[in-house]
This record gives structure tokens, C-alpha cells and sequence, in this order.
């Protein structure tokens, strides 16, 4: 912890970095991101295990965009997150100084993107145990039944957008819920309209989302929504052997193509 | 009207709810289900939550629901057919269970849809709820509703507010005629009690502003970076303004199938950057801190200014879902003492 | 006619699967009335939205047609749409939406057998689901009701 602080304080002092981004104290023993820009605010910098906000999202926002540098405490999905968002050339690896952060707690010094990448690889990742219940189990069901499931499970929606506000890689500047001419996905948050929107969101993170479960967390009527995106992903990384968050020039899965791809449906 | 005093035995609430079932009223309640309280059909008190501080979402879609049909129309040859909806079809709600800071927050969305024009679908909903409290036994760090002028005992709102003496006796105020239709109804299962002080009944919590100073402080504040300051780390989705029971903005949207089609009115949220859009492009919320500032405003001058009442009642919902912690009471009392 | 006529839109390419569906026709060859086609550019262009969108307007099954691989006019547009196809799949199966009633394939302008094929093997076997009840019932509930 005090050597997260030591390097955040020193970046600011020389000037390399002009934001920080990090945790501190929250209300009602929360924890929440954080902007520092003066070292001596650094005292207020925490990392703890409650600290799984995926903060890469940030990197995208007006305060890090006009900073000439950018320091950022990184757990493993957020080193997954700033790889992603410099495979889709969203940063620069110039600007972001990773301050990485094991997914036991230890600090593992500053990153640039090789060892971001090295750390990317050698971090555990894959999925909860649950997460792979729930979809083994959906997957048993039959078609009518799963059908039923995803329309009963997406029906407490609000589309209050909370999954995409919080997604790193949702950072379209127009999204395709805000587009109205054609109206793709209907506005209102009835059954249909939450299929919809979901089936969207899922198949536009397929092959580029880091499985980091800011989705769910932040979802306020805790749609298991994430499991849509992690079966995909899991899917990608078997049929392509592509998977997002391991490299900082990548492609991802959809943008690609081999021709030799498998499939044994099309007629 | 002026304050009846009763008091319930849990059993006869048991029968009364049961009751208001067999009079074909709708009785909503919080029920925990998966984990997640919220307000749920009920046909018992069996099945309700009794422990929740707060649902998680407010109870206003009862009279605002997230997509509410406004007319169904069909397009002719030369004409189009519009079919209004039948609002006299609208069920006897009953909010059971309802906290008194859900109750205010009736008041504030009220005046939002019936101030100038009335909105004759959401007065039909509103004609026909009927809201029965309960006073709040504990409070979470959260609650803020005694510096929004409410309280854990207040009785605003409700048409009938149970306040717990003991585990097996509530303490009844029928306020409204609402109430006294209910109380006449079953006036077997009350009992008269002479007037008793909740104070000792109900949670304590702490003001952390006033309506004075908050009122002082936002008339200089609009062009203050502070908003650039605390905005720094909301993510921009709607979820603050979906669950606040004192919320009321929405967006009209038409769906049609061949010649037939829908208007529904859907939620929106001031947060959403769409929301302020004009067509050439311009944006005259262009950056979430903006967005921010409005909300605050909106709640805590220009509805004040307006409708004599702030549009916050402090039941804390918005800080409790937001995922990245903005919490209002935290940035109200950060305005105060500033 | 009493019995089930399956609404079958076709999503083509204009290079392949389009002018083969004109040489269907220019041979004389007869297939099924109940597909309605609709001409894009390319595969690539063929958004999954438009998939779905076709169902919620009451389609009950669904072609999607272009070039063979490494036939594409341009170069690799049907190979992009062949990975989206394969991961879109994958998302319906597991949603639930019934992918026997979306049809892939790959036709030729040379093909017009072949395409008269997919259409008449298609509409049996949509008649033999019956109408997309489910779907189109998701989809209206809200305006009809």
C-alpha cells in the first residue's frame, strides 16, 4: 500500500502524471474511485479487497482525456481493460502509467504495456464457479425454457444504462440505443425492449469484453447480465483462440477473420 | 382532516391486509426476493419484508410505472383512430409497507404531474392509491430524510401511518379520508388509543443540513466548479434518478406494428446525455458535471421555488444504487458547509 | 389456402446469392412465394439487428445468403459475416431464439437450383415449426394488447 502511494506521490511531484486515479474512502464504509491531483492528497489514496470498481472506465472521461498524463492503480481487470482499450487505439501507452496491483494486493510497480501485458498473462482470470453454474445450467434447459429465462430475467430492467455507464469498452460516443432514426432498440424498458437491448450489448462486447463483472455490480436490479458476455467470451477464445485484455495491439474476434473458420451450419 | 389515533394488534393487521385482499384492492408490499427487496404484489403479510430499511426501488411506479401506455392508435386510410386508455379500469392500489420518506415522495411527483395541466392517467393512479406506513425502527447511514424536512415518524403523504410500540402492537394515525374509508371499513379491528409520542418509537437520525442554508448557498453556486468536482466520478447512467421516488421525467415514445401502434411514456433521467439533445447537435448539458448540477437544482431550488417543496425526501436510494458512490447527502452538506 | 404460409424474408448479397436468385428466375425454375428478398451489398453489411428486427416484425424464418468463401466481391466481407454469424448463434442458442428458423448459406450467382432449394427446404421446415408465436408475441404484447 505505501509503496502505491510512494509512486502516485512521486509522479505527481515531478510532474509526469497530472491525475491520479485510484480509490478512496467512501460513504457508509463504501469504497470509490478517485481523482488525485496534488501529491499531498495522496494520503487518501486506499486499495483494499473492496476496491473492484473497474476504474480503466475513467481513462475515456473529460478529467483523464484533457490530463497530459495519467497514473492509475490497476488491479488485474483494469491492466485487462487499459490492454483492450489500446488494442481498439482508444490510449496511448505514452499517456497511462500503470500502477499495477496483484490480484492479491501487492504492488507490482509500474507497467509499461510489455509488462502489462506479461502481467495480464500470468494474473488468474477465468471464470467465478457460480458464473459457470448459472450458464451449464441455462445451457441444459431447453429452448423454450431458456427463452422464458432470459425474458423473466431481463424483465426488472429499468434501462437506467447503468451496465453500459460502467463498461470500459462501452465508450461509443453515440450508442445504438441512441440512435432513433431507424429506432433500433425500443426505448422503453418493456420486455421486449429489455431483450432487445441485452441480446445488443452482449453481441457488441463479444470477443472484446474482459469478463471484469462491472456490469452486474453496478447493475441496481441485479440482472445476472454479465453471464451473457462471459459465455461469449468463453465461446470466442474455443472457436477463434482470441481472447481480449492479453495484448495491447491485438484484434478482436469480430474484427477478425481466418478462412479457414470453422462452422457447420451454413448450408 | 383532522388525526384519528387507533391502535392495531399484529393479528388484526394480518386480517386487514387479508381484508383489503377479499375487497379486490391490490395490496403492494416490500418483498425480498433473491435477495433484493422490493415492492411486490402481496395477498398476506406472511410474504412481506418487514425489515427493509428501504426497497430498492421506490414505490412510484405504482402510480408511475417504468412504461405506462398513454393511448393506443390506428392509422386508417384517410384517418387515424386514437383509442385513450380507460383509466376508470385502474385498480384500488393499496402501498403497504411503504416508509414514510415513500410516502412524501408521492407529494413532490404529484405536484410535478398535476401543476399547470393535469395528467389525468397519472391523477387516475393516484385517485385510487392508498397508503398505509409503517415508521421507521432503524435507519441506515444513508437515510437523510430529517434534512429534507421529513422524519422516520412523518406523517406527510400517508393516508394511514403504523408506528411499532411493540412487537405485537402498531400505533395507527388515519390522516386522510382515505384512511377513515379504510378505518370505517374495518373499524372492528382497531382500537381507540389517545395520541402517544413517537419519538421514542422511531430511528434517530441526524440532520446534516437545513432547508435555509442549502436555499442560501445554491443561489451563488451555478457557475462554481464544485459541480466540475463532484461529478468528476458519476458514470452517467440513470439509475439515481430510477429509483428516487420523487423523480418524474420521462420520454414519450411511439411503437407501431403495421397500422397499429402505442404511445408509451417511459422513464428518463436528467444523467442520460440524450436527454438534452437538440436536433442540430447542440448540447446544452454537454459534460456530466452539468448534468449533475441540474439534478441538484432541480431538486433543491427550482422545485422549492415552484412547488413550495424540495423533490428529494431523503430516503437515500439514489446513493444506495449509484455504483460509483456519489452520494447526495454527502455533496448536500459538502454545498452547506462550503 | 387455409393452412400456415410461413413469412420468410431473405437477406442476400447483391453479387452472389441476389443474381443467383435471378438466374432462379430467368431459368424458370419455380419455388416458394412466401420468401420476401431483401438486397444488400455485402454479407458484411447484414447487422444482426436487422435479423432480430425481422422477427419482431412477424417473420417466421429467416435466409441469410452471400458469396462462397473466397468468392466475395470484396475480398472478405462474407468472411467477417461468417465469424459474426457463427458468435450470433451462439448468443440465440443460449437466449433462447430459435436458430432452426435462420437459414445460412452460401449461393452463387451460378446457383439458381441451389437457391430455389434453400427457399422450398426452408418453407418446409418453417411449416413445420408453425409461426414464431413466441417471438412475435414478445414483441407485440405491448402495442396489440
Amino acid at each position: 500500500m505505501e509503496e502505491i502511494k510512494k509512486i502516485a506521490r512521486e509522479l505527481l511531484a515531478e510532474n509526469k502524471v497530472q491525475v491520479v486515479l485510484g480509490f478512496e474512502k467512501g460513504t457508509a464504509n463504501k469504497v470509490r474511485p478517485a481523482f488525485f491531483t496534488k501529491a499531498e492528497d495522496i494520503d487518501k489514496l486506499i486499495y483494499n479487497e473492496a476496491c473492484i470498481h473497474n476504474i480503466a472506465l475513467y481513462l475515456k472521461k473529460d478529467t483523464c482525456q484533457h490530463a497530459k498524463g495519467v497514473a492509475i492503480t490497476a488491479t488485474p481487470n483494469v491492466v485487462r481493460s487499459i490492454l483492450q482499450l489500446s488494442a481498439e487505439n482508444q490510449i496511448t501507452e505514452e499517456k497511462i502509467h500503470i500502477i499495477g496491483i496483484t490480484h492479491e494486493g501487492k504492488c507490482a510497480g509500474i507497467l509499461d504495456f510489455k509488462a502489462a501485458e506479461e502481467f495480464s498473462k500470468t494474473q488468474p482470470k477465468g471464470l467465478k464457479p457460480e458464473d459457470k453454474a448459472l450458464i451449464e445450467k441455462i445451457q441444459a434447459m431447453s429452448l423454450e425454457e431458456r427463452f422464458d429465462y432470459w425474458v423473466e430475467a431481463f424483465s426488472p430492467c429499468i434501462k437506467c444504462y447503468a451496465c453500459r455507464a460502467s463498461c470500459p469498452m462501452c465508450y461509443c460516443g453515440k450508442c445504438n440505443v441512441e440512435t432513433n432514426n431507424p429506432q433500433w432498440i425500443p426505448v422503453a424498458s418493456h420486455k421486449y425492449g429489455n431483450v432487445e437491448w441485452h441480446m445488443m450489448r452482449a453481441m457488441h462486447l463479444a470477443g472484446r469484453c474482459i469478463n471484469c463483472g462491472e456490469c452486474n455490480r453496478s447493475c441496481p436490479v441485479d440482472i445476472p447480465l454479465n453471464i451473457l458476455s462471459y459465455m461469449l467470451s468463453d465461446f470466442v477464445l474455443d472457436e477463434f483462440d482470441s481472447e481480449a485484455g492479453l495484448n495491447s495491439v491485438f484484434t478482436s474476434a469480430l474484427s477478425a477473420y481466418t478462412v479457414v473458420d470453422k462452422e457447420n451450419f451454413i448450408k | 382532516m383532522e388525526i384519528i389515533n387507533k391502535i392495531l394488534d399484529k393479528s388484526s393487521l394480518t386480517v386487514l391486509v387479508e381484508k383489503l385482499n377479499a375487497s379486490g384492492k391490490e395490496v403492494y408490499a416490500p418483498v425480498n426476493k433473491k435477495g433484493i427487496t422490493e415492492f411486490e404484489k402481496v395477498a398476506n403479510l406472511q410474504e412481506m419484508d418487514f425489515d427493509c430499511i428501504a426497497t430498492k426501488q421506490s414505490a412510484k411506479s405504482l402510480v408511475f410505472p417504468k412504461v405506462e401506455k398513454l393511448m393506443n392508435f390506428e392509422k386508417t386510410f384517410d384517418d387515424v383512430i386514437v383509442k385513450n386508455v380507460d383509466i376508470t379500469a385502474f385498480p384500488e392500489v393499496i402501498a403497504f409497507g411503504t416508509r414514510p420518506c415513500d410516502a412524501a415522495g408521492f407529494i413532490p411527483l404529484d405536484a410535478i404531474f398535476t401543476t399547470d395541466n393535469v395528467d389525468e392517467i397519472f391523477k387516475a393512479r393516484m385517485d385510487k392509491l392508498t397508503i398505509i406506513s409503517i415508521s421507521c425502527k432503524k435507519a441506515d447511514d444513508f437515510c437523510f430524510c430529517t434534512s429534507v424536512n421529513g422524519g422516520p415518524g412523518n406523517t406527510s403523504g400517508s393516508d394511514i401511518l403504523l408506528t411499532e410500540m411493540s412487537p405485537n402492537e402498531y400505533y395507527a394515525e388515519i390522516i386522510t379520508e382515505k384512511g377513515k374509508s379504510i378505518l370505517d371499513a374495518n373499524a372492528a379491528l382497531f382500537k381507540d388509543s389517545a395520541v402517544v409520542d413517537k419519538t421514542p418509537l422511531v430511528a434517530k437520525i441526524e440532520q446534516q443540513f437545513t432547508e435555509e442554508v442549502i436555499n442560501e448557498k445554491l443561489k451563488t453556486l451555478f457557475e462554481s466548479d464544485i459541480w466540475d468536482t463532484q461529478a468528476m466520478r458519476c458514470v452517467g447512467c440513470g439509475a439515481c434518478a430510477f429509483v428516487c421516488p420523487a423523480c418524474g421525467c420521462f420520454d414519450i415514445q411511439d411503437e407501431t406494428k403495421g397500422k397499429d401502434g402505442v404511445r408509451h411514456r417511459c422513464w428518463d433521467s436528467c444523467g442520460f446525455k440524450l436527454f438534452t439533445l437538440h436536433t442540430s447537435g447542440h448540447n446544452p448539458r454537454e459534460k456530466q458535471a452539468q448534468r449533475w448540477r441540474q439534478r441538484i437544482y432541480h431538486k433543491f431550488s427550482y422545485q422549492p421555488e415552484q412547488q413550495k417543496q424540495f423533490g428529494c425526501v431523503g430516503c437515500g436510494r439514489c446513493s444506495r444504487a449509484c455504483p460509483s458512490d456519489m452520494n447526495i447527502a454527502e455533496h448536500l452538506t459538502q454545498i452547506a458547509k462550503g | 389456402m387455409s393452412e400456415f404460409q410461413p413469412k420468410i424474408v431473405a437477406f442476400v448479397c447483391n453479387w452472389c446469392t441476389y443474381a443467383g436468385a435471378d438466374l432462379t428466375g430467368t431459368s424458370r425454375i419455380k419455388y416458394s412465394p412466401n420468401v420476401r428478398i431483401v438486397r444488400f451489398p455485402c454479407t458484411g453489411r447484414i447487422d444482426y439487428m436487422l435479423l432480430t428486427k425481422a422477427f419482431a416484425s412477424g417473420a417466421d424464418g429467416i435466409i441469410v445468403s452471400g458469396c462462397h468463401p473466397n468468392d466475395c466481391h470484396y475480398t472478405s466481407g462474407n468472411f467477417y459475416a461468417r465469424r459474426r454469424w457463427i458468435v450470433f448463434k451462439k448468443l440465440c442458442d443460449f437466449m433462447g431464439i430459435d436458430t432452426r428458423r435462420i437459414v445460412f448459406s452460401w449461393v452463387s450467382a451460378a446457383e439458381g437450383s441451389k437457391w430455389a432449394d434453400i427457399v422450398n427446404t426452408t418453407n418446409e421446415e418453417i411449416i413445420k415449426l408453425g409461426p414464431y408465436d413466441s417471438y412475435h408475441k414478445l414483441s407485440t404484447q405491448d402495442i396489440l394488447e
